[in-house]
Parts: C-alpha cells; sequence; structure tokens
C-alpha cells in the first residue's frame, strides 16, 4: 500500500491532529521562552553596555599587562584607555585663586567605547573629544572656580583652556549621584601637568568592545589569570545593576518554559494512548489481511515522522512569527531587540518533543503492535506490556535531564522534582479533602448535582494528573496576573502624586535658607535638607576594616574602597525602621543600615572610625535601620548625631517634586544657584518602569502558552474518559435517566473539577505570590481577595467550557444513537 | 484446509482451561461449511485458529496447502495476504475510511495496482456503488455488512471466514446479506467457512458441525 496514502488517511483521524497539536505546541513553548529569554538578555545587554559604556571593562590601580591588550587586539576587540585621577585644579595662576578637587579622567582617541557624549560648548552641543591643551568639565565647576567657557585653568603644571560643560559621560554607569566634579582630558596632555609620578595614586581603565563570540573568548583567556588588583566585568556580571534582574527573568522564563513542557508532554502521552487504543481494531485488521508486523512498524513510523516534521515546522516558524510580531510592539522600549532564530532553543526544543514522545509513548505504540488479529474475532485485543525497571529509570532519567536544561542547575532539576511530586500529592491530597465536603453538601440535592460529584469522585484517579496539571496551570496564571498587576501597583504606590522627582545636591551651608525660599516662592515643597559629609569607613572597633572584609565579598570592598555619604539629623527619616536598638539618643552616635551592617559584621555597640578629608572620627554604633532603598527619598548608610559631623563642612542635599508645568524652573533654579547639581530621576523612573514593562509582557506570553498546555492536557483527559463516559451515559439512559438531567450532571462535574482545580491554586497562589514579593521584591505581601473570587470561576469556567465542547455531540445524540453506534461497530 | 487434532487451551490464576477439544477438520475447496453452537461452546476459537489468526496449542493445522501451526504472526499474515477474507459480526469497517477505501484495503495491501476499480466493482456488485464516498457512521448496519462483503471478496480470495454476519442484523436484513454471501460465493467459487448460531443459516451450507463444551461433532445430513 502506498505510504503516503496510509500516513493521509491518517491525518484524517482527530487523534492524530491532537497529537500533532501536542508536539507542536511543546515545541512552540519550549521554543518561544527560551529564545524570548535568550533575545531579551541580549537586548539588555546591548542597552546595559550602553550605560556601562563597554562591552567589557578592566580597571587596576597598576596599567594593563601589555600582552593581555596585545592579545585583546588579537581578538579584534577595540580598547579605549582612561587613566583616572584626582587633582586640584586651579583657576588661575594667582595665589588666592579659587581651587577645586576634582576627579579627572584622561582619554584616548578611541573615547568613547559605546554611547555618545554630550557637552555644551560655545558653538553647541558636540560629541566631540577636547582636542590638546582642552578640558570639558562638570557643571558644577562654574561656580565652585568661577569660571565660563573659554577660560583658563591650571592642572598640575599645565594650563588649558576651558571649552566644554559635560552634559553627559556614556561610561558614567547607572549611578546619578556623582562624587567629585568631573574633568575631561586628552591622555596624551596627562605628562605635561606632572601629577602623574611614580607612587601617583591612580586608576587605569580599559574599555573594551566587540562581538560577543571573541569577547567571550577573551573572557575566557583573561580571568584565569588576573591577578586580584585587577577588576574585570561585563554586564551579566553580579555587580553590575541589572545583572540580578536579567537572571531572574531568565530563570523565570526557563521554569514557566518547563512547566509548558511538562504540561504539553502530559497532554501527549494521554492523547498517544487514546490514539494507540483507537488503533487497536485497524492493526488487527492489517494483520489478518496479510500485513507483517515490520510494514506496521513502517507505516506507524512513517505517520509519526509526518508528526514531528510537521509539528517542529509549524511550531518553530509561529514561534518565530510570534516574536517578531512582539519585537515591533516592543520596539519603543526595547530598541535592541533583533529576532534571530536561536539554534540552541531550537534544539533544545525539538529534543524535548522529540524525546518526550519516544519515553511516553514508545510504550503504548509497542503495545499496539503487539495487538494479536484474533482480537477482532475474539474481543479482548489489548495488550498490557509492564514497563521495565530500566524504562521507569530512563523516563525518570529523561525528565531529570529536562529539568537540568532549564533549571541550569542540577540541584534545581532536584528540588523541582521533588517539588512536582510533592504538588502531585498535595492537589490529590487537596482534591480528596475538597471533594468529601462537596460530597457532604451534595447530600439531599438534586439528582444531577448528585450524580456530578459522585463522578468526580469515581475518576479522581484518572483525573489526579489533569489536576495536578491545571492546578499548577492555574498556580502560574494566577501568580503572573497578580504579580504583574502588583509590580506596576507597588511601584507606582511607593511613588504617589508628589513624589521627589529631583535631586539637589552640593547646595552650601550659606545658601540653604535661600534654596528653601526659593522653592517656597515657586509653590515648590521641599523635603528636609539633609547636610553631607563626605567620609570614609576606616576601622570597626579600632581594627582596620580592610583586614576584616572578606576578599570574596566584592560588594562589601566596594563599599569600603569608596567614600560614603555621612549625614546627621536627630530624628528617624521617613522610610527608615529601627531593628535594632535605639536612634540616635545622645552623642558620639550612629545609625547604621542594617543590610550594610551584616556585610561589615558590624553590631551594636561596635566603635566606627571615619576618615573625613584625613581627620578621624569615630561614633558608636546605637541603632541598626531597615531603609526602604525602593522610595524616591534620600537614604544614608550611616547617620551621624550631630556632634560628630558639626566640625566638619557640608554641602546640602534636598528633593523636591517639579510637575510638567513647573519643569522649565529647573534652568531657572540653576541659575539662581549655579553650584548646585540638579538630577532629574523622572528617566530613571522611564526606565525602571521600561523594564516592568519588558517583565510583564514577557508574563502574558508565558500565560497564554502555560493555559493552552493545561487546555490541551485537560482535551486529551476528557477525550481519553470518552469511551468509558460514553457507557455510563447509555446505561444511565436505558435505565431512565432523563437526557436533561445527564446533560446537567455532565456540566456540573466540569464545574466542580474546575472549581478543586481553582481552589488549590487559589491556596498555593497566595503562597507563592506571597514568598515572591517578600523574598525576591522585597515588597510586601498582600491577600488577594479577587483572586478568591476569580481564580476558582476562572478554572472552572475554562475546564467546564472545554469538557462541555468534547462532550457536547455525545451529550445531545443520546443513548438509542449511541446504542445503535455500538451494535453496528462504529 | 485441514486441521489434526488441534486444541486450545488458555492459562487462568486456578489452572489451564481447555476452550477447545483436539478437533479433526477437513474442508475441500469451493466448498461450505457451517459451525453452530451456543456462546461460549468456543466456536469463534475454532474459526481463530482455522483462519490462522490464533495459534492451537497442539495439533497441526495446514492452510491453502500450508502447515501454519508453526508459523510465527508474521508466517501465517503471509499465508492469508490476498488468499483470505473475512466477514466479522460487528462489520469492522474503519471508521475513517470510506466505504470504497474500506473495500479497497486488502487489496492495497497486496500491491494490487487497480484497487480501486476492483473496489467500484465489488460496491456495484452489492448495490453501494452510489455510496462509495460515504464513512461507515453514514450507513446502515445492513450497508455496512455488504460493504464488509465487498471486502472480504475483492482479492479474489481463495477462503472466506463469516464469524456470525447476520449477528446484529434484524432477520430481513440477515436474510438479504446471507443470500447476498451465498450469491458470491457461488459465483467466485470461494470456499466459505461460517460460524454462526442461526440454524437456519447453518443448514444452507454443504457440511454442518456443531460445537458444544469445546468439542467439535459433524451434523451434515
Amino acid at each position: 500500500m502506498n505510504a503516503l496514502k496510509a500516513i493521509w488517511q491518517h491525518w484524517r483521524q482527530t487523534e492524530t491532529w491532537l497529537l500533532f497539536v501536542s508536539v507542536a505546541l511543546a515545541i512552540f513553548a519550549c521554543y518561544s521562552l527560551t529564545s524570548v529569554g535568550v533575545l531579551m538578555q541580549q537586548s539588555l545587554i546591548k542597552t546595559s553596555a550602553e550605560l556601562m559604556g563597554a562591552d567589557r571593562i578592566l580597571s587596576g590601580t597598576r596599567p594593563s599587562k601589555p600582552e593581555w591588550l596585545a592579545h585583546a587586539e588579537q581578538q579584534n576587540l577595540r580598547i579605549s584607555e582612561q587613566w583616572l585621577f584626582n587633582s586640584m585644579v586651579f583657576a588661575g595662576q594667582s595665589m588666592d585663586a579659587p581651587m577645586q578637587l576634582v576627579s579627572t579622567k584622561a582619554v584616548d582617541d578611541n573615547y568613547p567605547a559605546k554611547g555618545e557624549l554630550r557637552v555644551q560648548t560655545a558653538n553647541g552641543i558636540t560629541a566631540e573629544l577636547p582636542e590638546s591643551g582642552v578640558v570639558y568639565a562638570d557643571q558644577r565647576l562654574r561656580e565652585l572656580l568661577a569660571v565660563e567657557l573659554g577660560d583658563q585653568i591650571e592642572l598640575g603644571q599645565a594650563t588649558f583652556t576651558l571649552q566644554g560643560w559635560i552634559i553627559r559621560e556614556p561610561d558614567s554607569g547607572l549611578s546619578v549621584f556623582g562624587n567629585l566634579p568631573s574633568l575631561l582630558m586628552r591622555l596624551a596632555d596627562v605628562d605635561a601637568t606632572g601629577i602623574v609620578q611614580p607612587g601617583s595614586r591612580l586608576a587605569y581603565r580599559y574599555l573594551l568592545t566587540g562581538d560577543d563570540e571573541p569577547l567571550s573568548a577573551f573572557d575566557q583567556w583573561l580571568k584565569p589569570q588576573l591577578p586580584e588588583i585587577y577588576r574585570y566585568r561585563g554586564v551579566s556580571d553580579d555587580d553590575f545593576a541589572f545583572s540580578r534582574a536579567l537572571k531572574r527573568s531568565d530563570t523565570f522564563l526557563r521554569l514557566a518554559g518547563l512547566l509548558t513542557v511538562l504540561l504539553t508532554l502530559a497532554a501527549m502521552a494521554v492523547i498517544c494512548q487514546r490514539f494507540t487504543e483507537r488503533q487497536r481494531r485497524e492493526v488487527a485488521l492489517l494483520k489478518a489481511f496479510g500485513q507483517a508486523r515490520q510494514d506496521l512498524i513502517l507505516r506507524y513510523s512513517l505517520l509519526m515522522l509526518s508528526v514531528f516534521v510537521s509539528a517542529i515546522i509549524v511550531g518553530i516558524g509561529a514561534s518565530h512569527s510570534l516574536l517578531l510580531i512582539l519585537a515591533e510592539q516592543i520596539a519603543e522600549i526595547m530598541p535592541n531587540l533583533s529576532v534571530q532564530l536561536v539554534g540552541s532553543a531550537a534544539l533544545l526544543s525539538i529534543i524535548a518533543a522529540c524525546g518526550g514522545c519516544v519515553l511516553f509513548c514508545w510504550l503504548p505504540f509497542k503495545q499496539l503492535l503487539a495487538t494479536p488479529s484474533s482480537a477482532l474475532i475474539q474481543g479482548h485485543g489489548a495488550v498490557t506490556i509492564q514497563p521495565s525497571w530500566g524504562w521507569r529509570l530512563l523516563q525518570l532519567a529523561a525528565v531529570f535531564g529536562l529539568l537540568m536544561s532549564f533549571a541550569k542547575s542540577w540541584l534545581l532539576a532536584l528540588l523541582l522534582l521533588l517539588a512536582g511530586a510533592l504538588s502531585i500529592v498535595l492537589v490529590a491530597l487537596a482534591s480528596l479533602g475538597l471533594i468529601a465536603g462537596l460530597s457532604r453538601l451534595s447530600q439531599g440535592q438534586k439528582l444531577s448535582w448528585r450524580l456530578a460529584v459522585r463522578n468526580v469522585q469515581r475518576r479522581m484517579t484518572e483525573n489526579r494528573l489533569l489536576l495536578a496539571g491545571f492546578t499548577l496551570a492555574s498556580l502560574m496564571v494566577m501568580s503572573i496576573y497578580y504579580v504583574r498587576g502588583d509590580l506596576i501597583d507597588q511601584w507606582r504606590s511607593q511613588m504617589p502624586e508628589g513624589a521627589a522627582n529631583r535631586f539637589a545636591l552640593n547646595i552650601q551651608q550659606h545658601q540653604v535658607d535661600g534654596f528653601d525660599s526659593w522653592l517656597q516662592q515657586q509653590n515648590i515643597g521641599t523635603s528636609y535638607m539633609y547636610p553631607v559629609v563626605r567620609g570614609r569607613l576606616d576601622a570597626i572597633n579600632a581594627e582596620p576594616i580592610r583586614q576584616l572584609v572578606s576578599k570574596d565579598d566584592e560588594i562589601a570592598r566596594r563599599s569600603i574602597r569608596r567614600e560614603l555619604s555621612l549625614t546627621m539629623r536627630s530624628q528617624l527619616p521617613e522610610g527608615n525602621e529601627i531593628e535594632q536598638g535605639e536612634f540616635l539618643t545622645g552623642s558620639g552616635q550612629v545609625s547604621v543600615e542594617s543590610q550594610l551592617a551584616e556585610r561589615l559584621n558590624i553590631k551594636l555597640g561596635d566603635v566606627l572610625t571615619f576618615d573625613i578629608a584625613g581627620v578621624p572620627a569615630s561614633a558608636t554604633v546605637t541603632s541598626l535601620r531597615k531603609v526602604d532603598w525602593n522610595s524616591m527619598r534620600p537614604n544614608f548608610y550611616m547617620i551621624l548625631s550631630d556632634d560628630v559631623l558639626a566640625p566638619f563642612a557640608a554641602s546640602y542635599l534636598a528633593s523636591f517634586h517639579l510637575t510638567e508645568s513647573q519643569k522649565t524652573l529647573a534652568a531657572d533654579l540653576i541659575r539662581a544657584f549655579p553650584n548646585v547639581t540638579l538630577i532629574d530621576v523622572d528617566e530613571a523612573i522611564a526606565r525602571v518602569e521600561s523594564i516592568l514593562k519588558q517583565s510583564t509582557m514577557a508574563m502574558t506570553v508565558v500565560l497564554v502558552l502555560v493555559t493552552a498546555a493545561a487546555g490541551l492536557l485537560l482535551i486529551a483527559q476528557v477525550r481519553a474518559g470518552m469511551d468509558a463516559r460514553q457507557q455510563e451515559l447509555i446505561t444511565m439512559q436505558t435505565l431512565g435517566a432523563g437526557r436533561a438531567v445527564l446533560i446537567r450532571s455532565t456540566l456540573f462535574e466540569f464545574l466542580v473539577l474546575g472549581f478543586i482545580a481553582g481552589g488549590v491554586a487559589v491556596i498555593a497562589s497566595e503562597m507563592l505570590l506571597a514568598g515572591v514579593f517578600v523574598l525576591l521584591f522585597k515588597l510586601s505581601a498582600q491577600p488577594h481577595f479577587s483572586l478568591w473570587l476569580l481564580g476558582p470561576g476562572f478554572a472552572a469556567g475554562i475546564i467546564t467550557s472545554i469538557g462541555w465542547l468534547q462532550c457536547r455531540r455525545m451529550l445531545r445524540e443520546g443513548a438509542l444513537t449511541r446504542l445503535r453506534q455500538q451494535i453496528s461497530g462504529g | 484446509m485441514h486441521a489434526e487434532g488441534i486444541s486450545k487451551q488458555v492459562a487462568t490464576e486456578a489452572h489451564n482451561l481447555t476452550i477447545l477439544q483436539p478437533t479433526e477438520l477437513k474442508v475441500k475447496s469451493g466448498t461450505t461449511a457451517s459451525v453452530v453452537g451456543a456462546s461460549g461452546s468456543g466456536k469463534s476459537t475454532l474459526l481463530s485458529l482455522l483462519a490462522g489468526l490464533d495459534r492451537p496449542s497442539s495439533g497441526q493445522m495446514t492452510l491453502l496447502g500450508q502447515r501454519i501451526d508453526n508459523l510465527d504472526e508474521d508466517g501465517r499474515a503471509a499465508v492469508r495476504a490476498g488468499q483470505v477474507g473475512f466477514v466479522f459480526q460487528s462489520f469492522m469497517l474503519l471508521p475513517a475510511l470510506t466505504a470504497v477505501e474500506n473495500v479497497m484495503l486488502p487489496a492495497e495491501l497486496n500491491g494490487m495496482a487497480d484497487a480501486r476499480d476492483r473496489a467500484m466493482a465489488w460496491l456495484d456488485k452489492v448495490g453501494l456503488a452510489s455510496r462509495a464516498s460515504h464513512k461507515p457512521s453514514e450507513l446502515s448496519g445492513g450497508e455496512q455488512q455488504r460493504v464488509a462483503i465487498a471486502r472480504a471478496f475483492v482479492t479474489d480470495p481463495k477462503l472466506v471466514f463469516a464469524d456470525e454476519p447476520t449477528g446484529n442484523l434484524d432477520s430481513q436484513t440477515g436474510l438479504a446479506v446471507n443470500e447476498l454471501l451465498f450469491k458470491t460465493h457461488a459465483e467466485q467459487q470461494t470456499t466459505l467457512i461460517l460460524v454462526t448460531h442461526d440454524n437456519g443459516l447453518a443448514q444452507q451450507c454443504q457440511f454442518q458441525y456443531r460445537m458444544q463444551a469445546g468439542v467439535l461433532t459433524e451434523t451434515t445430513p
């Protein structure tokens, strides 16, 4: 017989189409979710690299070894070298010329490595580097040095012409708070200043850019040999602001993809079981007509091959199309998203779907092919082949392998496996409890209701897989829906109407009253003006801090390397909560932020010594504070009692809100107080919101896929039980039950199933949401009353609709028709 | 077809159950034979063994001149291919195929190039040419059995086994089907072996046998 014809005949059967849909959905889900993760990462990394000003930064207090740079150039990586050092600049040569300590950056011709420099010159905005003999300066120097564009300033032994005010430096990072005013000059001019001498303190920075592969190769070459005095980082390294968000979103997408794939594999197994059951007669008949077993194997192998090839084409094709559409929708917020075929995602999805099918469908097919031709006459044709222990272990190993490929960690995979097994047990137990309760409630109720509850009870074993799958899917859908909404709501609630969107730094002491008055005249309310003194934490209980901090704790080491902004205040600031001790009750005291205290192992009663412009200042820790870093308010690691900081010159920090109509006042403010640096945080807020939007978009894709997978499992399960359900229907009708009663009882049965799945999912969702918000996002947990109403309703609605669609024909036709069909072998 | 001392036992939890006692049966080419018996008498088991659909527990079975009791499933299928037709009580048409596709099936499996033409010719013979594109669910019981008869004869087999061919039909339709079956046998000179509980039908056959409690007895008058 023509093999193609046989395959075509099979494709006319619903079960073949269901098998195709299950495989295609598994591939679609797996490919979409893994490739979205890969593509979003690439886009975010590109965006983040622009903020970082490079793809990689090598920095240290000594110059790079020449062979490292040579190797980088061999890899076709572009290198931009910078020297950074602090120095005094003078506005002229006279003895009483104003002077200021600045942070100088000397750059080479390749600067900037990524992004664009923006400088205000006398001729307008430029991105050009300063020429030799020219510097660009931070706008704060205008007031500090009383200089204008075109003036001469002294840096070391050299004189430079000031020709531009820096608006934006591409490698300034995410921090909106600068330290010393900055100065930009040419690397070639450093020698002339005479500042850099043997033993001088300066930082050498090398900004690298290039393609992914050579960068990766260079990473692998350099990292093992890099001494500790150097730092080498990229965008996805832990110490960069976006990295944790990137890793979390990738993990989330992978786990969601895993759940979807597992659901579709479960559906595939159920569909395959039914498919092979329905094929028994055909196999027996073909054998009776003389077809050899080998021909049957070939027939079904070709059929499965056609299913897989079609599913791969449709699954990956549809996924790719979806990604293209998504990319267009989010082009504004993810301009660097470039959709291309992700080979690794395609391979994973094909292996997961094909491997899953082989493992879960092999046995049903083997049983099918063993159907004897004598079944045509003797009736009993079902062959049961018990899987061997080896086969069971192989299935378990394959599931574990699938978990590993998504979780990327054997420990997480093991936890997921245990969590999955536990979930199924818990769902079964919870379902039993719920159904027992419903059973009691149904006593004395109408026949259709009692029949429904009894049927659910009776089919509990078969429905266990469906319940577990649907509960997990409902759990994910509910959690995504509420996390999506809550994230944005909570973020926005932290920025109520009128929340500060401007921070003013470097307000001088004598300007405080004037600044406050100026804002009040413009009807702009201001927050408490914090005095800020820069200092470095030197010792804890007289022990030098460098010896106390672990070499591996990069964040802690960074916090002791740089200067902290110290402040003083007698009252506990808003958004701060005392966790231990009492807030500043006397003199010589300091209140420490609790996470920093934990990192540096600071306890109540410890004496901290600070180096403030070379002068030591000590204070005793009397309280540890929890700080809400997500609020848009000035927050400080260290708050000292007045007496400790009062001897030191402080600048002041204020925050206030400018409405849309007041935005032009910012320029007036700078003209009135030219030394003040005004930070606009609206842009930072907009960027965070865009990241949230990207995350919620990914969540929406996941939501749809998981629902589709769960729906498919439901369809498969209902169809699998159709024959038995049909038999019951015939028997009930023959015994006198009216069609209306049976229709209602079937609908109620699906409703009950849905409420059980939804109810268990609601309980699990609330627990999961609480965990996610408290542990992951560091936000507060809250109950979701709408979830309790909508959750079970949503699950019941979906299950009832799908169940009804599957059963309606059977229910409408009634018993007699079904009996006739049975007798006639249909 | 020659069965020499064939028997069938099946293993149950308690002991071995003998469904068919050692049986002797010889059917000549071109003849008709019937096996009558009550439900559970073992007649269907005998039919399975005679048709090579199952293997006897003991004895020798020769079908179309070939010994088949020592062959595996594939070997027996090869002997049957194109040479043996079947008519079943519950018709056993494939629901996804149309009438003509169902009839074509044995011919296609045996590589007959004119499978479709043969099928249409046979559907015409059984009076269902106009229903060729209909699926089994669109046909009545009698029409389905006529399609099954067409399928059984499409490859011009030497032997046709019929297992309760009118069991699921009303008496009038059953009579029509029986008439068709015997008429076709006469035209094709196919050996026809019939299993039935209908004595009237059984008596139309040249050779008659009765199965009772696994024992076959000839009752040809």
